[in-house]
């Protein structure tokens, strides 16, 4: 995997010159970590904060990710790898979880405030959720997704199985996208609400008026992907992903 | 005769249980929950009844509910925390699994204890624990790898890992951490920290010139009595506990320190 090999280079500095290496990490970084779109100062300071987390101010760049992830759609469904990177650099060089401790904070406070976020914006609740949702799929702890945001991930996914949210599209697509990423993780951790979440789901499928065609059709993949547990058959595959659209 | 206990904190309804049937059955009990509605014998309390879909862990609700709160109140504090506990919950978990293994794969040596002094500890860190008898309580366990990181954070552990490998510690000059998987004591347990870390600082980054490795190499720990004034000022703290021994040497102790250990045994 990329990440990997990008790591390994890091550690292994005294055999290829710094100077390679900070190439390296500079031409794959911007794509890996898609931080095109941070301003020039802002790139730095995060290609620091990968290299050398104690030089720099770790709850800064915790509140420089966050910032970016709610306005920026392509950043919140990726910015997970950077925060995992970040915090392993840190482990590893002074022992210490400052940068995961305040981004979790931060992302908490976020999430209290997200119904008041979704009223003001639909485009930033659905960076919340995505990014969330990116947090849980790659910040692990010992190898196990992190127990604390279970709940508040199941929360926000009920939230857009409400009837008002699978009216929007733009909702819907969040909600199967992330059911798609860490459905299956999540009903690991918590089954009793992954079968009640799916309930909503079948129900405003089959009640609900307001559904837009498109809304339907991705509705109905999600329940096919689980019932098939947590993967589409050929037939539905071609089914579903078959036709260009347009 | 059996019913079904609903509630958590209501346990004196119990003794009303041969008096009251059906209806009536709570009626000595708290009559209001916390917010004032009245309680009927249906309904279950509101903070399990909130927790009880939310609830992972059985033994404590996740939320309460107080006169002063409005409604239930979350008992996390805050991501930051409660990921950082469970961190140290799964890596406890999983020296306990790698230590059971270890036991039941006997890699510990059996220490045979024919030369019974009355002195030799009972609970040397190189016997091997039966496999059902390790401290499992988590709350304890967690207490404890706390104590041993607060000692392993350190610059003087850093060096002291590099510059001695596990295979060439010696017993009694090399500091070994705590097991806290054996059977101690909270008193036995702290003491064993506190000497542990005074070890360490014999790693400890010179401050000044005369470096504190040549003090460790000089200093003999089997003294008991007389402390030497050269290391008298590298080592502040007290001295009797620094020229005190860990309880897995074989050497002698003083008295006094070795009576306190004893005495917590026991």
């Amino acid at each position: 995997m990329l990440l990997g090999v990008g790591w390994e280079q890091i550690c292994t500095g005294i055999l290829v010159s710094k100077h390679c290496v900070l190439k390296r990490m500079e031409d794959s970084s911007k794509e890996e970590y898609r931080i095109q779109s941070f301003d020039m100062e802002t790139q730095k300071l995060l290609k620091t904060a990968l290299k050398d987390p104690g030089s720099v101010d770790l709850e800064k760049v915790s509140n420089v990710i966050v910032d970016q992830s709610l306005k920026d759609q392509v950043f919140s469904k990726e910015a997970g790898r950077i925060c995992f990177t970040i915090v392993q650099a840190e482990a590893k060089q002074s022992s210490s979880s400052v940068f995961r401790r305040n981004l979790l904070n931060r992302l908490q406070q976020e999430f209290k405030a997200r119904e008041d976020t979704r009223k003001k914006s639909t485009q930033e609740w659905v960076c919340l959720v995505s990014f969330i949702c990116n947090i849980f799929d790659y910040l692990k702890v010992n190898n196990m997704p992190m127990m604390a945001l279970v709940h508040p991930v199941y929360d926000c996914l009920f939230r857009l199985a409400q009837p008002d949210a699978l009216k929007n599209e733009e909702e819907v697509d969040c909600l199967v996208l992330q059911l798609h990423r860490i459905g299956e993780q999540l009903e690991k951790m918590n089954l009793q609400r992954m079968d009640e979440l799916f309930c909503l789901l079948r129900d405003g499928f089959l009640l609900q008026d307001g559904l837009s065609s498109l809304g339907r059709l991705l509705l109905l993949e999600i329940l096919e992907f689980r019932a098939g547990s947590w993967t589409l058959s050929e037939t539905a595959q071609k089914y579903y992903y078959s036709e260009v659209t347009d | 005769m059996s019913y079904t206990h609903k509630y958590r904190r209501d346990d004196d309804c119990k003794v009303d249980e041969n008096r009251n049937k059906g209806s009536l059955r709570w009626s000595h009990c708290r009559k209001r929950g916390a917010d004032g509605s009245v309680r009927g014998p249906q309904r279950e309390a509101e903070s399990t009844q909130s927790s009880s879909k939310r609830e992972h862990r059985p033994q404590r609700p996740e939320s309460f509910t107080t006169p002063e709160s409005e409604g239930p109140v979350s008992r996390i504090r805050n991501w930051g925390d409660e990921v950082e506990a469970d961190e140290m919950r799964t890596s406890v978990r999983r020296d306990m699994q790698r230590y059971r293994r270890r036991i039941l794969a006997g890699e510990f040596v059996q220490r045979e204890r024919k030369t019974s002094s009355g002195s030799s500890d009972s609970r040397d860190s190189r016997d091997s624990p039966a496999p059902g008898d390790i401290e499992t309580d988590e709350t304890v366990l967690m207490r404890r790898q706390k104590q041993i990181n607060y000692g392993k954070n350190t610059l003087a552990y850093d060096r002291y890992i590099k510059e001695v490998p596990k295979h060439l510690r010696k017993p009694g000059i090399h500091p070994r951490t705590p097991n806290k998987f054996k059977k101690y004591s909270r008193r036995s347990w702290d003491q064993q920290i506190k000497l542990w870390k005074v070890k360490l600082h014999a790693w400890d980054p010179p401050a000044e010139e005369g470096s504190d490795l040549q003090a460790v190499e000089d200093f003999d720990f089997d003294m008991e009595c007389s402390v030497d004034p050269e290391i008298e000022l590298q080592y502040p703290k007290s001295t009797s506990a620094s020229s005190s021994l860990p309880q897995d040497s074989c050497t002698g102790t003083p008295s006094k320190m070795m009576k306190l250990d004893e005495l917590e045994i026991a």
